[in-house]
């Protein structure tokens, strides 16, 4: 009806003469090495499943523990009400950023490296977002009245507070789970349909069929596939934004120092960034390993994440100089005294920790050697990660513990085993997910990586 | 008609039981009977109405007067009566605790009889008879009985007494603190052997030598309400401390001098000396010869002695004797050394010189210590049961297995007495030790009298019937139901009432005025006793004692300070939650022992704060945490008593150590008191010890400001007007604006923290005609006698500016000793629970209110030249913040303003996001980590029948929500209500909130600040107000005033 509107991600001249892939890569040898994921899983696959659910259930058997007892059985102390819970809140959400920047703004801005990466890093947002969202209810007090942060109609007239920033949490991240999950769907579609059509097995037939939605690769899905996908990644854009923008507010609309900052918003995304990406190469790096995928996950594709890294780190860095500063600068004593008090308190070994993780280990990045030794760069990225958890945890427990009223210093928070098998239960919880994941869908697209390669020609002999 | 019948009565009923079922079944609530348990309910109680009983507190010998408020016929609370001349209307934290005394889970519960050593629980019948034997034939056998009760005074005294001269015993009244050497020295230098009144109210400089008058020493809160009397006005008393370590009673001082322990004795005598050489006083009489007595003490030879400079002991007797009337106190248990005799002789002699004989110490309303026993007393006692010569002990009341100190052996010699009787509710240790346990009554629910103060004869009325868990009798029945069944000689009456009233027939006839008996019985009863103004002996100076000073024994180069605990006094509220929990006023350690040691020691010794440290004395050795206090000189260490019980509840048992155990034999040779002070302590590094639990950890401002003092000379431009009035606002000169933090309204006044600002469709107000309410709207409308008339109110939008009132609070710092009468108050009124020290060490005590304490510059006067002494103390809770922080961030409006101004906190509707916490400044809130209120809970805060106690008024919270202060909005709902109901309007001081009921120096004042002739609006526009953290705008509803700084000298 309309070939106008069909606009390719690619030029066409450009088909086949990417080096995105190798050339030895065709578009059959594509279909099978993606499809043999979704093989019957092996020893390797079910003993680190089974060992995940093990942790799982020990997390498990904390969290009924804290809901029967109480949430006394975490470690916070009166003036550090808020700890671990909230820093894993706000790990997990962080890292739910980078499916949606790889997969959405990557998209936007053409940068073609992100075919080969794009669809783990998506798992990896819904499946960190289906992790964070559950912090927000573990650390209620009444965890069983957590839909009383909704603005349900009720006989008692009774709204929620919209003044209060965890109020605001209830939308972005519900949106933002929202938004992510149907981006994810979407994209797997012609996936899903190639997994229906040359699927082992019933059952991976069955799933591909479910998730490819009627599929049939006409010339008029191809167009509504590629506009839905050029709407959503529109509309996901300004969410990576905003969400993590949001989450930083719980602590920025606060008073207290070390909290009570305008710089927040692009501080948190840029951290929820350098922890999303430091995962991806963190995932791929054994996935490419065990399932020989290496030409396609090619170490140039990694190498272009940890620039990523760097680039995230450096504005991270950036930011802890910047509120320093300002502490300086500024008129608060009680502010210059927590920030001085951070790396000097009883907190010292995690703000040490989380600056030399954030700050200096990254700097490592600079040589092109670091970042195309994927071993040395998987250690990198795990030190990325630990960072960037301590990061949380400094700003929410530093902040809360040196309060304006002296009379209640030196009650310091001690983390209880409880939210150590919580914490861990929630790793446990992701990878559950994310095991199942790479065994039931495709987890790289072949669809975007096909149109990379050259078009099957008959050739003559 | 019938055709529009939907459908038939048939389908009706099916359709009916059908829904009752479903609803049966579903909804099966909390059963609405433990709500309210008068099933039938007596005709004379109205529920939900308080009945308030007169009595007297019984907790220690000072006998305060009290009301105790009864709900349903359960005490809930108890509070000073404003007409008893003891108390004027304050009490201290073991007051307003007694109530755990009468809801102790661990009270006895029925007669005990010891078998096998295990016990056994018999009837009342069984055990009558079993004590009636044993005394009978002990009596008969004439064989010695013994009979220890404690300082009951009045009638209860008499009745055993009597009983003892019937049975041929030895009645010994056992304190542990008796005072013998006060005594004995007031006996010997003034001819009066009592302890006298003294009048601080009237001081215009106060000196203690080692008396903690605000916390234990003999009347703390009528004292402390004396104090605060005379430090207030233009012209306050200067107070000056003279002790080894600065106690709380110290740490109000203006000026700390760390004497040497037992060195308070020399430099009262050089004051003396000064007063007497250069004819400062009143002139005496027996001026030579006591000039001839004290040559020895030379300012010169006192700096020596005392370490404090000649200049300044000049300085200060020059001070003591222009100031008259002053008041020199001393003595107290922590400064009673083998010289006690000589310490108190020699402060009366100052007193004298100094012309405060009759003045501010005098003989009139002296305190009843007549019968009670010395300690040769009980070491006579304690001869003669180590003898065999005792062969029957009954014991009332009194705890000497715990109390006396373990070398004078009374445990070891009471298990040789035969046949031992306790009359007691608790298992003390000394029940413990004893064969039969016959349960008493808790004085709340016990008729009594006492008579603590000469001619103060103070009622203990009953205020709930007795507590039915408990198969207890009044203990004056048990002694009649003993006399009757040992067959002792005498007329005793029937029951303990009748020989109670019999008691009254005399006073009857004195206080009577013609009435008859029943009414003046009901009068004093409603009054709380009768009281008649005594006269003030003349007095004389009799002999001069020899003077000589007492230095603590011992190997170790460390003087042994032990000193009565503020919350337990000499033990006995060890089994209260409550006082375990309340804070200590100076370390803010709780639930155990420590030892204080000044910093330098502790790093000699190398250890930190709460270090464990074994203390070695010749006696014992112990191990105890270390408590840094730079309030302690550095050759003395200091461990509070009142710990360390063997039994006595689950509470106190196997809790911190009982110090009394680290003494060896010493005494005051001239009165024989047990000497306190007389150890000596070897330091080392310990293994372990049990954990030091504080609230506060640091106790620096690090200029944050929460507690400010002010100049005195600011205020009052140098004039020395007592009558002055200090919390004037200032005149003239003031702008609006000018200070730090105030708030100017748009007509250019100065704003009173208030709300100015208001969610529009989140606070009741009057609907307009015709306005359509937002969905989201809180309360849409509220009823038109709700909102009442326009006012001038410095809010000026929405339902705000029709509110009648904006509670608000002033909290003089000047007045507040730290006492922390305020925070038992507050635990017993609202219902808070106690969490124990494994949380507390987390930060996790649920007060509402808490003492905290600065110590702003803790330096002994000798070194730092002019006398510095600045520990502040800040009652700290919820500010009630115009712009609360805690408001805006919670996400389900469980927290909100009312339009009185309060920050309420709806439980029901909490969550347990615990932001608001997060964003309170203050960290006045207290979350519910755990389930408090559920019985079922092992963190269950109130063992049966501990919750009987429960304000029902105030609701129990549950767990996983916050709470904080309310301003004890329910007594606030009462005086409303009482107001309405008598139609008329709500007038300045109808509401008193708990913490400022019990405050014994009245620092805490509640009311309304749109009133502006209210006392807390008058408050909150004097110059020294002040809000805590303004800088951050919160708008607080309570105000401080600054406390005041006394430069040395000003006194005079």
């Amino acid at each position: 009806v309309s070939e106008t509107t069909y606009e390719p991600v690619m030029d066409p001249e450009d088909v086949g003469k990417t080096e995105h892939v190798p050339a030895t890569v065709t578009q059959k040898s594509l279909n099978r090495d993606i499809l043999r994921m979704l093989q019957r899983p092996g020893w390797l696959w079910w003993t680190v499943f089974l060992l995940d659910l093990a942790v799982l259930a020990v997390g498990m058997v904390a969290l009924r523990n804290q809901f029967v007892l109480g949430i006394g059985v975490a470690g916070h102390t009166r003036p550090v009400m808020w700890a671990s819970y909230v820093a894993n809140f706000v790990f997990w959400v962080g890292i739910a950023h980078c499916g949606t920047l790889v997969s959405a703004i990557l998209f936007l801005f053409r940068s073609h490296f992100r075919r080969a990466v794009y669809r783990v890093a998506e798992a990896m947002t819904v499946f960190g977002v289906m992790t964070a969202g559950l912090f927000p209810i573990i650390h209620l007090g009444r965890p069983w009245f957590p839909y009383w942060l909704f603005p349900y109609p009720t006989q008692r007239q009774i709204w929620p507070n919209f003044r209060s920033p965890l109020e605001w949490d209830v939308f972005a991240v519900t949106t933002y789970l929202t938004v992510s999950t149907i981006f994810f769907l979407v994209g797997i579609i012609p996936d899903a349909a190639a997994q229906r059509d040359h699927g082992k097995d019933r059952f991976h037939r069955l799933l591909g069929a479910i998730f490819s939605f009627g599929w049939t690769g006409a010339n008029h899905q191809w167009k509504h596939f590629y506009g839905a996908y050029l709407y959503f990644a529109a509309f996901a854009t300004p969410l990576v934004l905003s969400v993590h923008s949001v989450v930083s507010w719980d602590f920025a609309m606060a008073q207290l120092p070390g909290w009570h900052s305008t710089i927040f918003a692009p501080y948190f995304v840029a951290g929820a960034i350098f922890s999303g990406v430091a995962l991806v190469i963190n995932l791929l790096i054994p996935i490419r390993k065990v399932f020989k995928l290496e030409h396609i996950v090619t170490v140039d594709h990694i190498e272009k994440l940890s620039k990523l890294v760097l680039l995230t780190s450096t504005i991270v860095t950036y930011s802890y100089g910047c509120e320093f500063f300002c502490a300086w600068y500024g008129p608060s004593a009680h502010e210059r005294d927590l920030f001085w008090w951070r790396f000097t308190g009883h907190f010292w070994w995690a703000t040490w920790a989380m600056a030399i993780c954030n700050s200096v280990i990254p700097l490592l990045l600079w040589f092109k050697r670091v970042r195309r030794n994927l071993v040395v760069l998987f250690v990198l990225c795990l030190f990325v990660n630990v960072g960037m958890w301590f990061e949380r945890f400094v700003i929410i427990i530093t902040s809360l513990a040196r309060t304006f009223d002296p009379a209640g210093w030196d009650i310091n928070y001690r983390m209880s085993w409880t939210e150590g098998a919580i914490l861990a239960g929630s790793f446990a919880w992701f990878f559950m997910y994310f095991l199942l994941f790479i065994r039931l869908l495709p987890a790289f697209s072949i669809a975007e990586i096909k149109e990379t390669l050259a078009p099957p020609m008959r050739r003559k002999a | 008609m019938s055709d529009e019948i939907v459908f038939d009565r048939r389908d009706f009923l099916k359709l009916v039981g059908i829904g009752v079922a479903g609803a049966a079944s579903g909804c099966a609530g909390p059963p609405a009977e433990k709500l309210i348990p008068y099933l039938v309910a007596p005709t004379d109680v109205l529920p939900g109405v308080p009945y308030w009983y007169a009595s007297t507190c019984r907790e220690c010998p000072a006998g305060c007067g009290v009301l105790v408020k009864a709900r349903e016929g359960r005490a809930i609370k108890i509070e000073g009566n404003p007409d008893h001349p003891v108390n004027g209307g304050g009490l201290c934290p073991r007051g307003q605790a007694a109530l755990q005394g009468l809801y102790d889970p661990d009270r006895v519960r029925s007669p005990l009889v010891r078998e096998s050593g295990a016990w056994k629980a018999i009837g009342w019948d069984e055990a009558l008879k079993l004590a009636g034997e044993k005394l009978g034939e002990a009596m008969r056998a004439k064989r010695g009985i013994a009979v220890v009760t404690d300082h009951a005074t009045g009638s209860l005294h008499a009745l055993a007494a009597e009983w003892a001269k019937a049975a041929g015993a030895t009645h010994l009244v056992y304190e542990a603190f008796a005072h013998e050497s006060l005594r004995e020295a007031n006996r010997r230098t003034f001819g009066h052997d009592a302890i006298p009144h003294y009048d601080f109210a009237a001081a215009r400089m106060i000196v203690s030598f080692g008396a903690d008058f605000l916390e234990t020493w003999l009347s703390p809160a009528g004292f402390a309400r004396g104090f605060a009397k005379a430090r207030g006005g233009g012209s306050p008393a200067r107070f000056v401390a003279v002790e080894p370590r600065l106690s709380l009673t110290g740490a109000n001082a203006d000026e700390w001098i760390a004497c040497p322990p037992g060195a308070e004795l020399a430099l009262a005598l050089g004051m003396s000396r000064v007063i007497l050489s250069e004819q400062l006083g009143p002139g005496v009489p027996e001026r030579a010869g006591l000039l001839d007595a004290l040559a020895a003490f030379t300012p010169e030879a006192v700096e020596a002695q005392a370490e404090v400079p000649a200049s300044k002991v000049a300085a200060l007797a020059r001070e003591f004797a222009a100031a008259g009337p002053s008041l020199a106190v001393g003595g107290g248990i922590a400064a009673q050394s083998e010289s006690a005799l000589g310490l108190h002789a020699a402060l009366n002699l100052l007193n004298y010189v100094a012309g405060n004989v009759g003045r501010t110490l005098r003989f009139d309303r002296t305190q009843n210590f007549d019968a009670v026993a010395s300690f040769n007393d009980v070491q006579r006692l304690i001869a003669a049961m180590a003898e065999g010569k005792v062969d029957a002990l009954v014991v009332h009341g009194a705890n000497p297995a715990y109390g006396v100190p373990a070398w004078a052996g009374f445990s070891p010699a009471m298990d040789k007495v035969i046949f031992k009787v306790a009359i007691t509710a608790v298992m003390d240790e000394t029940a413990a030790r004893c064969d039969l346990v016959l349960p008493s009554t808790h004085w709340l629910e016990t008729a009594g009298d006492a008579e603590t103060v000469r001619g103060v004869h103070s009622l203990v009325q009953p205020a709930t019937a007795r507590l039915p868990m408990f198969d207890a009798r009044p203990a004056g029945d048990t002694f009649l139901a003993l006399a009757r069944g040992a067959g002792l000689r005498g007329d005793w009456p029937e029951s303990w009432t009748d020989y109670l009233e019999a008691r009254w027939k005399p006073l009857h006839n004195r206080f009577g005025k013609g009435r008859d008996f029943d009414t003046f019985w009901r009068e004093s009863l409603q009054r709380g006793g009768v009281w008649e103004e005594v006269s003030s002996p003349a007095v004389r100076w009799g002999s001069t004692p020899a003077f000589a000073r007492a230095q603590p024994k011992g190997q170790g180069s460390l003087a042994l300070v032990l000193y009565p605990s503020p919350a337990l006094y000499d033990g006995r509220g060890a089994n209260k939650a409550w006082l375990q929990e309340l804070p200590d006023p100076t370390t803010k350690a709780v639930w155990g022992s420590w030892i204080e040691m000044h910093p330098e020691t502790a790093a000699r010794l190398g250890v930190g704060m709460g270090d464990p440290v074994q203390v070695d004395t010749e006696s014992a050795s112990v191990a105890l945490p270390a408590y840094l206090y730079s309030g302690i000189r550095k050759d003395t260490v200091a461990i509070p008593l009142g710990q360390g019980h063997t039994a006595y509840g689950r509470y106190a048992r196997d809790r911190g150590v009982n110090a009394l155990g680290l003494l060896s034999p010493a005494q005051d040779a001239a009165s024989g008191a047990p000497a306190y002070l007389s150890a000596r302590a070897r330091l080392s590094k310990a293994a372990s010890a049990p954990a030091l639990v504080m609230t506060q950890r640091d106790k620096g401002q690090h200029e944050r400001g929460m507690a400010r003092t002010v100049p005195l000379v600011q205020l009052t431009g140098g004039t020395r007007d007592p009558h002055a009035d200090i919390n004037m606002p200032h005149s003239g000169t003031h702008a609006p604006g000018e200070y730090p933090g105030e708030r100017v309204s748009e007509e250019g006044h100065v704003e009173l923290p208030s709300q100015h600002k208001l969610g529009k469709h989140t606070e009741p107000r009057l609907k307009a005609p015709g306005e359509k309410m937002p969905a989201h709207a809180v309360s849409p409308f509220v009823p038109e006698e709700v909102v009442r008339g326009p006012r001038a109110i410095p809010i000026r939008e929405g339902s705000y500016k029709n509110a009648q009132h904006r509670w608000a609070m002033a909290i003089d710092l000047h007045s507040c000793t730290g006492c922390s009468a305020c925070v038992v108050a507050c635990y017993a009124e609202n219902n808070i629970p106690t969490v124990g020290p494994e949380m507390i060490k987390r930060g996790r005590e649920m007060a509402w209110i808490r003492i905290e304490r600065f110590e702003e510059k803790i330096a002994p006067a000798g070194e730092s030249g002019a006398g510095a002494n600045d520990v502040r103390h800040v009652p700290m809770m919820c500010q009630h913040c115009t712009s609360a922080p805690c408001e805006i961030v919670c996400p389900v409006y469980a927290t909100y303003h009312n339009p009185e101004g309060l920050n309420a906190q709806v439980y029901n509707r909490c969550v347990g996001t615990r932001y608001c916490s997060n964003n309170c400044p203050y960290k006045v809130r207290a979350f519910n980590f755990f389930d408090y209120s559920a019985p079922e809970k092992a963190t269950f805060a109130f063992p049966e029948p501990l919750n009987w106690q429960l304000n029902p008024d105030v609701t129990v919270r549950s767990k996983g929500v916050m709470e904080k202060c309310t301003m004890c909005v329910q007594r606030i709902l009462e005086g409303k209500g009482n107001a309405r109901d008598e139609n008329r309007a709500l007038q300045d001081g109808d509401i008193r909130t708990a913490c400022q009921q019990s405050c014994p120096t009245q620092a805490i004042v509640f009311g309304d600040l749109l009133d502006p002739e209210s006392l807390v609006a008058k408050l909150s526009r004097a110059e020294r107000a002040y809000w805590a953290l303004d800088e951050l705008n919160t708008g607080p509803g309570v105000t401080y005033l600054k406390k005041l700084e006394l430069p040395a000298g000003s006194g005079t």
